[in-house]
């Protein structure tokens, strides 16, 4: 039980760092076509922390990538509209996967991520009382669904080739036996 | 609950499932795309108003004169170039140079020392506004019925 929460804790720490350093360097390239459209790299992370460790620890690793990132990119106040976001289309992911029986990661991570570009400008544009630049919003639901793709595939490939060793036992399982 | 790790590992990459999952996905962007087409404006404004911290620092009209707010003539200032105005905005979160074109009826920033840059690729225009999130600068197509200040 002990080891088990170490390695869950360890595998936390290495993802949330993965995840915080792919979001600050995806920040340093030019945004993709419309202001605040990006790849969304850094989800790959967080979606495997949910494989990987349990449902909770990849919400705990979203929130250090959103925290952290935000105040290495220099932008903290992207703070306000990039967690709640994040924390929708987390949750939507993990609904979609664990609910839907034969879905996979893939679908699951396209919904999420044109679910995080939505929620993101619609808080943005609240948050900025700019209802102006709801007019990106189906450009920015359109590129964010295909970064979803991209992370999708990412991590698709890298569970296949993951050991289950390599995966903390989940609270689930635990639970189970 | 599902275990995830068995679930991904066994999950096929895409099936029929996940092809119903993607077409609501594509459904509601394909809504969003038809609601920007019915309801978004696309009259061409006549001008720009930059605001700062929320609060409304001046107010340029295409082919007219800059008029800045009382308190923000420090921090903004304009110049005249072909075809529109460079307007300079000092703010103590930051630099910002915004082109508002006359003959585009639009305007961009140009130049940021912001650190994310995402300012510069939006632009007002048919709508839209340019927002500089880090610098707290907002720059917005005019209208409301909004009247440039009396100053001085």
């Amino acid at each position: 039980m002990k080891g088990n929460f170490a390695k869950k804790a360890a595998l936390t720490g290495l993802l949330s760092a993965l995840a915080v350093i792919s979001f600050t360097i995806e920040n340093l390239f030019p945004p993709l076509f419309l202001p605040g459209a990006r790849m969304g790299i850094s989800n790959v992370f967080v979606l495997l922390a949910a494989i990987l460790i349990g449902r909770s620890y990849a919400f705990f690793t979203l929130a250090v990538k959103c925290a952290l990132g935000s105040l290495f990119a220099g932008n903290a106040s992207a703070l306000i509209y990039s967690l709640p976001a994040g924390i929708v289309a987390l949750g939507a992911e993990l609904f979609i996967f664990s609910a839907i029986k034969r879905a996979g990661i893939i679908s699951a991570s396209i919904v999420g991520a044109t679910i995080n570009s939505t929620v993101q400008n619609v808080v943005f544009c609240l948050a900025t009382a700019t209802a102006s630049y709801l007019a990106y919003l189906p450009y920015l639901a359109l590129i964010g669904a295909a970064g979803g793709l991209v992370v999708g595939l990412a991590v698709y490939f890298t569970v296949k080739i993951i050991p289950r060793r390599y995966a903390a036992e989940s609270n689930d399982t635990e639970k189970k036996s | 609950m599902v275990d995830l790790f068995e679930k991904a590992k066994k999950s096929r990459a895409f099936g029929l499932t996940d092809a119903l999952v993607c077409l609501v996905a594509a459904a509601f962007v394909g809504t969003l795309f038809l609601a920007c087409f019915l309801f978004v404006g696309r009259e061409r404004s006549t001008g720009i108003e930059i605001s700062i911290d929320g609060k409304l620092a001046a107010i340029y009209t295409f082919g007219g004169d800059l008029v800045i707010y009382d308190g923000y003539e420090d921090i903004i200032g304009g110049k005249k170039t072909d075809g529109g105005m460079d307007i300079e905005v000092v703010s103590r979160y930051g630099r910002n140079l915004v082109f508002a074109s006359d003959t585009e009826r639009s305007a961009k920033v140009t130049e940021s020392d912001c650190p994310t840059h995402d300012c510069q690729y939006s632009e007002v225009k048919n709508g839209g506004a340019v927002i500089c999130v880090p610098h707290r600068l907002k720059i917005a197509p005019t209208g409301g019925g909004r009247t440039p200040p009396v100053t001085g």
